[in-house]
Parts: C-alpha cells; structure tokens; sequence
C-alpha cells in the first residue's frame, strides 16, 4: 500500500466516521450508552496506543493522539487507560484552542464510560462555562451525562421528559433529537424511537449518521430491506463509504439466508463486498464477506449469473489476502497493524473451517 | 543586457532603516490585523427555523440522489426518483406552499439578505479600508524619497507610478519611491502570510471550531435572496425526470477485481 | 456516461487528499520562491538572469517534489500531474520572488 493509499483511506474513514458499524451496535455497559454525538474519527488500522502511561507532562497534541489511537467503540480498558489521563489533562492550562475542547469531548465520553464522575461533571462544567448551557451541542453532553448518572430507569424517563421539554421550544435542537432516539431505543421503546428518527429524517434526509442509525434499528428488527434502503441513502451521501458497502453485503448475506437464500441474492451481497474490497485494499471484513459468500455459492445449486469458474477464483483470492492479514498481523508488519484481534480470530476460524472441509 | 545603466546614486543607508522597514512591518502588521479583525467581524450566521431547514435539505438530498445515483441498484434509484419527482412537483417541502407564483421578496427587505449583504460589505471594508490609509501614510510621509533600485528595467510607463512625487525627468525607471515598495508588498506578502497565518489554518480553525460547538450546520444559505425555492424545487424534479442513464457501479465488479489480481 | 467518468467513480478521488495536496506542493513552492528572490538579492542578478535563476530554481524544486515525496508519480498525487506540480501557484510564486530578490538587492548593494 503506497503511502497515497493509505491517506485515501484515512480519509474515507473520516468521512464515514459517524457511522461506523461499531458505534451503532449496543452495548452492553449500561455507562457507555451508545453514542450519536461521536465525533472521533476511529482508527482502524493505526496501531493501538502503547498500555503503558507515560509519567505527568505531556503536551496536548500527545494526548490527542493517544485519544485518536483508540478505536470509536473502546474496550473497557482502552477506555480506562484514556480515563486515568483526566486529572493530567484538566491539570493543563485552558488555551482556549479547537484541540483542547475536542480532548475535553472525548475525555468525558471515557470519563462517563468508566464512571469516574468527578471528573465528568469537571469537565461538563469547563465546557458549558465556555461555550454556555444554551449550546445545542453543551445541551446534548449534560444530557448525556444525566443519563449516565441515571441508576433506574424511571431517572431515565425524567432525563427523557427533559428532552421533550427541550424539543418543544426549538425542534431544530439536532444533538437533543439525537439523545432522545438513543435513549428512547435505550428504553425499549424501539417503535418510537424508530418514528423518532424517521421525523427528524424529514428534517434533514442528507444526514449519513441519522440512515445508518436507522438502518441498525431496523435490522435489530431483522427488516432486511428497510435496513438495506436506509444504507444506500448513505451510500448516496458517502459514496465512497467502504464500511457501508460491506454492512450491505452483511446484511444482504442475512436477508438471503433467511429467506431461504436464492443464489441472485447471495449475488448480490457478494458484489456489495467486492466494491467494498475495490475501495479499501486489504479490508478484513470485506474479503471475509468475499471468501464467505464464495463458499455458499459454491455449496448452493441454482443458475448462477456469475460463473463458477469466476467464483472459485474469487474464493482463492480472498484466501490469499486473509492469510495475509493474518500473518501480518501476528508479526506486526508494517501496514498491517491496528486490525481488531477478534476479527483476526474469526478469520482464522473461518479459514480453517475452509481446510477441514478440503 | 541590451543596455547598460550608468546611473549611480548615493543613497542615505538610513533611508532603509527609516522607510523600507517600517513600511514592510506595517504591511504584514496590516495583514495580521485584517485576517483576525475579519474574523472578529464576521457575525455568526442566524440558525434557521425548522421549515427553512426542511426545505433546504430536502432540496439538497434529491441533488445527492441524482450525483450519487450510480452507487445503488437501479430498482432503488427508480422508487427514490418517482417519490422526490411526484413530492417535489407537489410542492411538499416548501417552507410555506402558498407563496408559489407570488414575486420572491426583496432582498433590500428580507432580513436574510440584508444579513448577506452585511457579511459582504464587511469584507470589502476590511480590504479597501487599510489599503487607501496605509497608502495615504506613505504619501504624506514618505513622498519625494528614491529609496531603491530594483533588480530588473522597466519601461518608460512605469515612470510615473513608480516615481511619483520624484520630479526628476532624466533617472532611470529603475529607482523607485516608496510608494512602490508598497506595491511590491502588496502583492508579494501573500506567501509571507501564509507562513505567519500557517495557510489560514490558525485562525480558521477557531471559527471552525465554534461552528462545530454551533452543530446544525442548518445555518448555511442554499437558496440566495431573490430566488424562488419553488421554482428550484421544480427544476430539480425535471432534472431528475430526465436523467436516464443509469450505470450502477457494481455491474461487472467481479471481473475488475479479477482483474486486478 | 464516458469511460472517464465511469473510471473516476470505480475508483473515486478524495477531494479533500487533493487539496491538501495542492496546498503542500503550493507552501512548498512559496517558501522556495521566497528563499530564491533571497539568493539572488544576495548574488546580485539583474534582470534577465535573475528571471532565469527563478525558473531554475523552481524547475529543481519541482524536481525534488516529484522525486522524493512523490516517488516519481505525481499522477498518482496530483490530478494534473506534472503540471499541475510546476506550474502550481506561479504568480504568487513570482511576486514573492521579486519582492525578496528587490528587498535584498537593494540592502546588499546600497
């Protein structure tokens, strides 16, 4: 991968940030409530941050990259090592510069993902004292922080009721919108929260975040082809999205098995994986969809548009790049860092199911 | 060189001290203080209603379904163009439908485009203004002085720019008065403030960043002053009526990635 | 839809990798330009040979562009290619050039 590439691809990634698939899946921890106001760009292929914390004085710029070296969805203790940063950066100087308040953003989110709440509210506070209670965006934080503090979910109903309140007076309030459809599918109330989106859809139907939010609550659902039209409206706004590309052909994958599976629409979901493969080389989940899909068509019987002969190539092909990754990866390559070890795993896995069944 | 210049004037060193810089260190003051007076002036865009925004998106959205049309299978492209066709024809995400066919309102009038032009006239102000009080400065001190020869001859014409206020009908061209020096600034500094502004980085970035803490980005104008929403709405749907190739980019993936290998 | 089109959305450009782009190869050729009007301010080159040394330089400068961070493949950098490499911002270039080659020559050779 030429350096040129990889800027490509860095910049698709900050162009789909919003919507990366790890972000909109739940999670569990009931802290770290899915999060729509994300703004940090994930870093997929970087290499993860060393574990070890450096002593005291480090600038703002060092903590920024330790902040961008983790992923928009952290593990636990990728999120405790960034929360124990806190007292070193709210120990810094308040420069008033865009980085400083972007650090403070992403320090909180892991501050409320580990429950250090002293420092949540510290922080909360610096940032409403400079920006005032009345920003959409303030508003949306304290919000998220309620919630966070919330322990049972009639607290969850007030800190919602809040969110109405706040709606009624300004329906533009977009951050609001945001965290009352979080909270409401938060709350179970899947249906609302999924009309929620579709009203603020006719807001603004150019928004790439609120398509695939709703995709994921529809495939939640398991309505295939709600969720798959919800993606190409991304697809329309970010047409280089490689990440949406292979969620289509995942979810096309699912829709043709649970229909019964017709070899068109397993096809179907294998092209969905190839443009995301012909976008971003070396894409680990896009060439497991590849090798995936090849081997179903290669089990199912069916007139194929696509003839074997091409699809057993293809199935090698994607062979070769996930030994690739795979042994990049353990050996820590140059370019083939930063890969999700359970990724990796499940490669590994398929790739031996593959030989047991030659 | 085709002709030699034998002209050698003697030249006070404190001239250079006393005239060259501090008319170079005005100039890149000047244009500090321009950048960030700009930006200091620059009113932060009013947030729009929700109906504004509406219209605005929707008008933006079936702009993307038509450029970005070939990323999906033309059955979806099909459903997305026979819906926004019919909506749009109908009118349905006009901010107030029954203004259709009325006169669009004058923009001396309409609080947003007196808001516009606002913004304008600020950054022609912030341009013109410095200019003719920084040429003036020069004028009324600094007029009548030979300050210095430049590197390369001009033509007759130049004369009367370049030595203004030197009444001497015989010198070459080629020495200039400060009031040249100023010019030479003027258009040479750009690069220099580029280095001192870092790119317009610095700066644009705090404004970027209030922008980002401001998140609607409802804010930008799609629809200038004096122009009809509905009409636009209306062009668009032909646009999108009419469009009738359609190639979707994932026909015949399977042989490029093939071949690629 | 042409065979150009057809290939710039199989493998789409990234607008904002081309600006910056552009924008490093035209910081670059501002500095240098500035740095060359310094230089021959200093040698005291008149006229001609001055514009000349400018075109030199910059030729050299895009030279060293194109070879080292671009490897030799400034199509795969910049959409003009070589072009767009030397001729990128060449009237700034210039003015810059001529205000620190007139600066220089004039406080060298008082």
């Amino acid at each position: 991968m030429t350096s040129h590439d990889r800027r490509r691809h860095a910049t698709h990634r900050r162009q789909t940030h919003s919507n990366q698939l790890g972000a909109i899946t739940a999670d569990k921890n009931p802290k770290a409530l899915t999060n729509l106001i994300a703004y940090k760009p994930p870093t997929h292929h970087l290499s993860p941050a060393p574990g070890v914390r450096l002593a005291s004085k480090m600038s703002l710029s060092t903590y920024l990259s330790r902040f961008k070296s983790v992923s928009l969805t952290p593990t636990p203790s990728e999120s405790l090592s960034l929360s124990q940063l806190a007292p070193s950066i709210l120990n810094l100087s308040i420069t008033d510069t865009p980085e400083q308040w972007s650090l403070y953003e992403s320090l909180l989110l892991s501050a409320l993902r580990t429950g250090d709440d002293t420092s949540a509210r510290l922080i909360l506070q610096r940032l409403s004292d400079r920006f005032g209670n009345s920003n959409a965006r303030i508003m949306a934080l304290q919000g998220l922080f309620d919630e966070a503090m919330a322990t049972n979910n009639a607290q969850l109903e007030e800190v919602l009721k809040n969110y109405n309140e706040v709606l009624k007076d300004d329906p533009t309030n977009v951050p609001i919108t945001k965290r009352k459809i979080t909270l409401l599918h938060h709350l179970s109330k899947k249906t609302e929260a999924i009309a929620a989106l579709t009203v603020l859809l006719d807001l603004n139907p150019t928004d790439a975040e609120s398509w695939a939010q709703l995709a994921q609550y529809y495939f939640e659902l398991s309505m295939f082809s709600q969720a798959i039209f919800c993606l190409e409206e991304v697809l329309l706004i970010l047409p280089n999205a490689y990440n949406v590309h292979v969620r289509l052909g995942e979810i096309s994958y699912l829709a043709a098995e649970n229909s019964g599976g017709g070899v068109e629409k397993f096809e179907t979901s294998l092209r969905w994986y190839l443009r995301a493969v012909e976008l971003c080389d070396r894409y680990l989940r896009g060439y497991y969809g590849v090798k995936l899909v090849t081997g179903k068509l290669l089990q199912s019987k069916g007139t194929r548009t696509i003839p074997e002969e091409k699809v057993n190539k293809l199935n090698s092909v994607a062979t070769v790049h996930l030994n690739d990754i795979v042994t990049g990866f353990e050996k820590g390559t140059k370019g083939f860092t930063g890969y999700d070890p359970e990724e990796v795993a499940a490669v590994k896995e398929l790739l031996a199911a593959d030989d047991v069944s030659k | 060189m085709a002709q030699v210049v034998g002209q050698q004037i003697l030249r006070d060193p404190a001239l250079f001290y006393w005239i060259l810089f501090p008319i170079t260190i005005v100039m890149i003051l000047t244009g500090v203080l321009r950048h960030y007076a700009t930006l200091l002036l620059q009113s932060a865009p009013k947030p729009l209603e929700y109906k504004a925004i509406r219209e605005q998106k929707n008008y933006l959205h079936g702009i993307n379904v038509r450029g970005n049309a070939n990323q999906i299978p033309l059955s979806s492209f099909t459903t997305r163009k026979n819906y926004l066709v019919a909506a749009f024809q109908a009118g349905n995400f006009l901010k107030d439908p029954d203004a259709q066919g009325k006169p669009p309102a004058n923009p001396m009038t309409d609080p947003n485009g007196m808001d516009q032009m606002m913004n304008m006239m600020k950054g022609n102000m912030m341009m013109i203004v410095p200019q003719t009080v920084i040429m003036g400065w020069i004028n009324a001190f600094f007029s009548g002085f030979v300050i210095m020869k430049l590197p390369f001859p001009l033509t007759i014409r130049f004369k009367s720019m370049l030595q203004s206020g030197v009444m001497t009908k015989d010198m070459d061209v080629r020495w200039v008065s400060s009031l040249s020096w100023y010019f030479l600034c003027l258009f040479g500094l750009r690069s220099v403030f580029t280095f001192i502004l870092g790119n317009d980085n610095a700066a644009d970035q705090t404004m970027a960043q209030v922008q980002q803490m401001n998140p609607q980005q409802n804010t930008q104008q799609l629809f200038g002053p004096g122009q009809d929403p509905a009409k636009m709405y209306l062009a668009e749907a032909e646009n999108l009526e009419v469009m009738v190739q359609h190639e979707f980019v994932l026909d015949g993936i399977e042989d490029r990635i093939l071949a690629t290998v | 839809m042409n065979a150009e089109e057809r290939d710039l959305q199989i493998h789409p450009i990234v607008p904002e990798n081309v600006i910056a782009n552009s924008k490093t190869i035209v910081d670059l050729h501002s500095l240098s330009s500035s740095l060359l009007g310094i230089a021959a301010g200093i040698l005291g080159l008149e006229s001609y040979t001055g514009f000349l040394f400018y075109l030199l330089g910059t030729l050299f400068v895009s030279f060293l562009i194109i070879t080292f961070p671009m490897g030799g493949k400034p199509d795969v950098y910049v959409r003009g290619g070589l072009k767009d490499v030397v001729l990128a911002d060449v009237t700034g270039g210039v003015m810059g050039y001529v205000l620190t080659w007139t600066l220089f020559f004039g406080l060298v050779r008082v």
